[in-house]
């Protein structure tokens, strides 16, 4: 943390002549350097201590390198520092939320050991979503004033309800082209009960789809059984190749060709290469190593199944090694979450990644639509409301975006997750790229606001960009990040025809 | 089990929030002396005494910590949070929402028919 108390003894700050900045001392003895305006620097313990003792020659090229970047309180250039703080910040001057999850139904067809949905029985008719239910959503969703919408099907299992989604795809694309909004649809679903008819469907009306894939029998089937019992991954890979076929065959549809997202279990950890080595093989193009929060049926069984951040933090690093290692032998595989840090680490830009942000992305980034048209803060306060707190709700289909706003529980969030509220973020040197989860913190810790010494979000995060940061040092690793930002911008360019 | 905390540390705020953050795991009374707060944690299951006031006071503390920080961001902090909530309103005069017009309704009423007539499949 940067805290003055954190130099080495002996040194003596020039106070006069330091920007404001936080810090880190990272393992091997370097110090990592960051600021508001988004910029960083990577300091050897010499030079830290040059800087931090005001002993740099003017002229000398760590000092130029430490002015351009707003850490000299007499060399900044506020134009340019200004214009990477708006970039940073980006997501604070949004006009509403631009991802809208729809909760189609609570049913589910598997029996995932750690189901954050909490899911309950295909007979369960009564937790589906009615069509008008669906409409209200829908009209919901559009009465909120960003020009750019994303509805993505949720569940339990959307395909369990196919009514309300072929509805709400056709009624929200008539919509949006209406009102001349830029709409993009897409469906999490485990696949099972894809058929071809269903396929044509979703293929014809650019329905992104993604689904869960473990990672090989052995993890996948242990934790993502069918509910009765027997295995799903089989199932699973069989789909998901057909959908890729079939996406790849069409070159209009090939932006849409499916993703996948691991959850990592204690289970997970013997398997990290194998995983990593499905995912390749599959031609997926990314894999996000994902880490399990408590909540949900996960909280129940954490004892089983979960496991401490530090250990998450090895796992992802052995994970990330295997995807760069496929990446230098010519296999372009994404790694999720490395690559979200990353576009805000080197491009100083907000990917849309909702749980980093301050203040957070719930309500003002994002709504979860109940399937009995309640409206949560984000789909983990829906999930906690189904395990019988219903703290996140903050309106109703029939309500208004103005009393979403209004309601006490979204001026709560927003304050909570502001990160200059918070005693440990607010001299962290992860702050200018984090962000908290105040659902995350009244699961595990009881309040909104947590405790963040002592929070598994903070270490998992602190973790993970231990690790990046390390990488970021390795010219090898930093090769292939910066090739993963060339291609997004390649494809970002397609997508809106430059 | 009771203990003494200084009000010079521990104000009756933090405390406050600390004891509803723990309503699940101890009920927890509050007396006063001049000086400081005599806290009285009652578990409601069974736990090492030892380490419920611990984690209670390590909890109070944070809530005071938050305060200093929060009050010491206040500017910048308030700043962001109001920008964060007027955009995501639309702005100081946000446009009126867009209602679907009759023609609109007619539409979405004939996809809800067809998609009824398709059935659950």
């Amino acid at each position: 943390m940067s805290r003055l108390t954190d130099i080495p003894a002996g040194w003596v700050p020039d106070l006069k002549r330091l920007g404001a900045f936080n810090f880190r001392r990272m393992d091997g003895g370097w110090w990592l350097l960051t600021n508001e305006w988004g910029r960083y620097l990577m300091l050897e313990e010499g030079e830290f201590r040059l800087f931090v003792e005001g002993k740099l020659g003017d002229g000398d090229a760590l000092s130029r390198r430490l002015g351009e970047a707003g850490f000299l309180r007499d060399r900044m250039d506020f134009g340019a520092l200004a214009k990477g703080w708006l970039a940073r910040t980006d997501f604070q001057r949004h006009q509403g939320p631009t991802l809208h999850e729809f909760v189609t139904t609570m049913r589910c067809n598997l029996a995932c050991r750690y189901c954050h949905s909490s899911v309950v029985d295909p007979s369960r008719t009564d937790t589906d979503m009615s069509l008008e239910t669906a409409k209200k959503a829908v009209d919901f969703a559009f009465s909120t004033p960003s020009p750019n919408l994303a509805i993505e099907f949720q569940g339990g299992e959307p395909l369990l309800n196919w009514p309300v989604v072929r509805f709400v795809t056709q009624y929200a694309r008539r919509r949006a082209e209406r009102e001349k909004r830029r709409l993009m649809v897409s469906m999490v679903s485990n696949f099972v009960l894809l058929s071809d008819e269903k396929l044509d469907f979703l293929l014809e009306n650019f329905v992104a789809l993604c689904t869960s894939l473990d990672g090989p029998a052995a993890v996948h089937d242990r934790v993502r059984p069918l509910l009765g019992g027997g295995p799903s991954q089989a199932r699973v890979l069989e789909l998901l190749c057909r959908v890729q076929k079939r996406a790849a065959g069409d070159g209009t549809k090939s932006y849409y060709k499916p993703g996948a997202l691991m959850t990592t279990t204690r289970h997970s950890f013997p398997h990290a290469e194998a995983i990593i080595d499905l995912y390749a093989e599959l031609g997926i193009g990314s894999v996000f190593v994902r880490k399990l929060s408590p909540i949900g049926y996960a909280k129940r069984v954490w004892g089983e199944i979960g496991y401490e951040p530090a250990e998450f933090a090895e796992f992802y690093e052995r994970c990330l090694d295997r995807v760069l290692e496929h990446n230098r032998k010519g296999t372009l595989l994404v790694e999720r979450w490395a690559f979200t840090c990353l576009t805000k680490v080197l491009r100083n830009t907000d990917p849309g990644y909702m749980d980093l942000r301050s203040p957070t992305g719930a309500v003002l980034g994002c709504l979860a639509y109940n399937s009995d048209g309640r409206i949560f803060s984000s789909d983990e306060g829906r999930m906690a409301d189904h395990a019988g707190d219903p703290l996140f709700e903050v309106g109703r289909v029939d309500g208004t975006w103005a009393a979403v706003l209004d309601h006490p529980t979204t001026g709560a969030l927003v304050h909570a997750s502001t990160l200059d509220n918070q005693p440990m973020c607010d001299h962290c040197a992860y702050k200018p790229w984090c962000g908290l989860c105040p659902v995350y913190n009244y699961e595990a810790q009881g309040n909104i606001f947590g405790r963040v010494p002592e929070s598994g979000w903070c270490r998992t995060y602190m973790g993970v960009f231990d690790v990046l940061m390390r990488k970021l040092r390795d010219p090898e690793a930093r090769k292939v990040f910066d090739s993963w930002l060339a291609a997004e911008d390649g494809r970002v360019a397609v997508k809106e025809g430059k | 089990m009771s203990v003494k905390v200084p009000k010079a540390v521990y104000s009756e705020r933090a405390l406050a929030i600390a004891a509803r953050t723990f309503s699940r795991r101890a009920e927890v009374f509050v007396e006063e002396t001049k000086t400081h707060w005599v806290l009285t944690l009652e578990p409601r299951a069974k736990e090492a005494l030892a380490a419920l006031e611990g984690d209670f006071l390590n909890e109070a503390l944070s809530q005071e910590c938050r305060f200093l920080t929060a009050e010491f961001n206040e500017t910048i902090a308030s700043l962001q949070e109001t920008q964060a909530l007027l955009a995501a309103r639309g702005g100081e005069a946000p446009a009126a929402p867009v209602k679907p017009d009759a023609a609109l309704e007619k539409e979405a009423a004939a996809l809800m028919a067809a998609v009824r007539k398709g059935g659950k499949s």
